[in-house]
């Protein structure tokens, strides 16, 4: 499809920054000569880069969001002194619906919990679906991208036909369709948000490994007489690995986006009355008509902060490693 | 550009092939006893055996495949699961009639302003008019649709009472009224797209402003109006052209979550309700819709990109 006029684009139904990035990451000049100087000019290439992030206001403000929602998902009990399933009681009476106020800052849901310690706690199962889902998808198709994208040839046309295919419905729908029949336990959520990932990463990383493979550094191994092996994994990772990284910071926005999704549809795993931002949201929006807006507008203000916070970082990675 | 249509068209049904192969996979497949499902748990094994041999659910994996894609092709999908007596066909089409409104309006409210942006983005590049594009796109193209949708029904729909809040659209209202109560759900998906597509045609236009034959027609003397014109909108859309042919597809039926924010029937809730019923007839033509809406909008984008530029056309073989 979209490879026919040579474009790589993004394939997932919302995205920010992968497409417009991904135009141009098909060819990456790379300081990259064989010989002495190759590592310690990769060294200080990493120091500039490192260096030019910790100047950039985007990346700044994008990872010290994910540390403070990194830290509530580790030590929720920092933040917050109710549980998240504790009904809030003042003098020992149960105050559910009531707005933000000095002794629950963000008010408290239709139960009675309090919506800033469900917002603390809620931030644990997002991270730890969609990084653990992002990282398997990312290794997978890093693999499976620098395979095809290296041997080229027969399989490569076979698995770029069923990437095409898969990448022609949205991963919400798959996911849909994976979770109801096969049921729904945290392994199975990762799992297939994983699955889902693979055809788009791993076209990502195909594309980088095509634009490395004609360069000469490539062509010199095979000269040398190195094997395939030695080649794709010593001489052309080393040189995706800036892009997988990017993509792994962008595909673990999508997968918040994707796991916010699927609980806000009730598709989600674990006890039904633990803290899940998304899951929230879907039961408490409907209360918005009726102008108790917090227990809904909260969470879904958590779900917007995570992914934009992410995809600051990606965007900064993803700029540093172009320049 | 004949011969161009036709391979195009030849790899999209290839890719339409595999794709139903897959779907069919993940309803048939895997263990599910749609029978037992039917019948109820206390219905009697007589019912479980009685529906398994009327739908075909136990002949041999490649007959019940061939007959799906049988139903395909002749777009007959029998009848639902779930509501009995309703052909599925007839389920679908008012569905996709809905989604097709909905879409259409948000990229009528969409395009213009994203692409307007993104070449005002380029062409003051490094500026602060182009980061706030920049960064006021990457933040809102973060939000997932029914998020926006959330904040948006809060606040234009149910604090300031400006549009209705949900989408139960009148019986016979005119298309006014329609689009008004389309406005909300259609402004949330402006709301991820302005930013992706503003970035995409940035990305396209800086590289089209920077080319040669940008540089050639300046140095032809050309004014800026003629250059941008003639030389640089017909490349630097390109990118657009085709992001927008994927999108359309995903709009299609990626959206239930916004739909559900809003109750308006488009396809993403059909497919949503179909797979928790589960009525497979319903739930594999659904998907299966918006596999091929998804394949038409990016053939007609491939197309529309070949016209702008005669390389695309040849590049096909290589791909």
């Amino acid at each position: 499809m979209s490879d026919d006029s040579d474009i790589p684009l993004e394939g997932d139904p919302t995205g920010g920054v992968a497409a417009s990035e991904a135009l141009e990451t098909a060819a990456i000049p790379q300081a990259d000569d064989v010989g002495v100087d190759a590592s310690t000019e990769r060294k200080q290439v990493r120091k500039e880069r490192r260096q030019l992030l910790l100047r950039s206001p985007g990346f700044l403000f994008g990872a010290s969001i994910l540390i403070i929602w990194v830290l509530c998902a580790a030590v929720p009990s920092w933040f917050t002194k109710w549980g998240d399933n504790e009904v809030v009681r003042v003098d020992g009476s149960v105050i559910p619906r009531v707005g933000p106020r000095a002794d629950a800052w963000f008010g408290t849901d239709k139960i009675g919990n309090d919506v800033f310690a469900r917002i603390i706690y809620g931030a644990r199962p997002v991270l730890i679906v969609a990084v653990t889902a992002a990282v398997l998808a990312v290794a997978a198709g890093t693999l499976l991208g620098l395979t095809v994208g290296y041997f080229r040839g027969w399989v490569d046309e076979i698995v770029g036909r069923i990437i095409e295919a898969l990448l022609s419905i949205p991963v919400i729908l798959l996911a849909i369709m994976v979770l109801t029949t096969l049921g729904r336990s945290q392994t199975v959520i990762i799992l297939t948000i994983a699955v889902l990932f693979i055809p788009v990463v791993t076209r990502t990383v195909r594309s980088a490994v095509l634009a490395e493979a004609q360069l000469d550094y490539v062509t010199s191994a095979k000269l040398r007489g190195e094997n395939s092996l030695f080649v794709m994994t010593r001489e052309i990772l080393p040189n995706v690995t800036g892009v997988a990284v990017v993509e792994l910071t962008v595909r673990i926005g999508y997968a918040i986006f994707t796991v916010a999704t699927l609980s806000f549809l009730g598709l989600n795993a674990g006890d039904s009355s633990a803290a899940d931002w998304g899951r929230d949201l879907g039961k408490q929006y409907d209360t918005i008509q009726a102008g108790q807006w917090w227990a809904a507008i909260f969470p879904a203000l958590a779900i917007a902060l995570l992914v934009i916070g992410v995809n600051l970082v990606a965007d900064s990675l993803d700029r540093v490693n172009k320049s | 550009m004949l011969r161009y249509v036709l391979r195009r068209l030849a790899l999209s049904l290839i890719t339409l092939l595999i794709l139903i192969a897959v779907i069919f996979l993940l309803t048939r497949v895997f263990p599910s006893d749609p029978a037992r499902q039917l019948a109820g748990p206390f219905g009697s094994q007589e019912r479980v055996d009685q529906l398994n041999a009327d739908l075909g659910l136990k002949d041999p994996m490649i007959t019940q495949f061939g007959r799906l894609l049988r139903d395909v092709v002749t777009l007959d999908f029998g009848e639902s699961y779930s509501q009995p007596g309703e052909r599925v066909l007839d389920l679908i089409r008012p569905r996709l009639w809905n989604s097709a409104k909905l879409v259409l309006f948000a990229l009528v409210l969409t395009l213009p302003i994203s692409i307007v942006g993104g070449i005002v983005a380029a062409r003051k590049k490094d500026t602060l008019l182009d980061r706030t594009i920049v960064n006021i796109g990457l933040a809102s193209s973060s939000i997932p649709e029914f998020v926006s949708g959330v904040l948006l029904q809060y606040v234009i729909g149910v604090r300031l009472g400006w549009l209705p809040a949900v989408t139960n659209i009148p019986e016979g209202s005119s298309i006014i009224t329609e689009l008004r109560y389309l406005l909300l759900p259609a402004l949330a998906i402006v709301f991820v797209y302005f930013g992706y597509i503003a970035r995409i045609t940035r990305a396209g236009t800086i590289t089209a402003l920077d080319a040669d034959y940008t540089r050639t027609a300046f140095m032809k003397g050309l004014s800026t109006r003629s250059v941008v014109r003639k030389h640089v909108l017909r490349n630097s859309l390109q990118p657009t052209v085709a992001v927008t042919g994927t999108q359309i597809g995903y709009l299609f039926g990626g959206l239930v979550g916004l739909e559900v924010v809003f109750n308006y029937p488009g396809l993403g809730l059909l497919i949503l309700n179909a797979a928790t019923a589960p009525d497979f007839p319903l739930l594999q033509a659904g998907v299966i819709t918006v596999a091929i809406i998804f394949m038409l909008c990016t053939l007609g984008a491939d197309i529309l990109i070949a016209y702008m530029n005669p390389r695309a056309r040849m590049n096909i073989k290589e791909s």
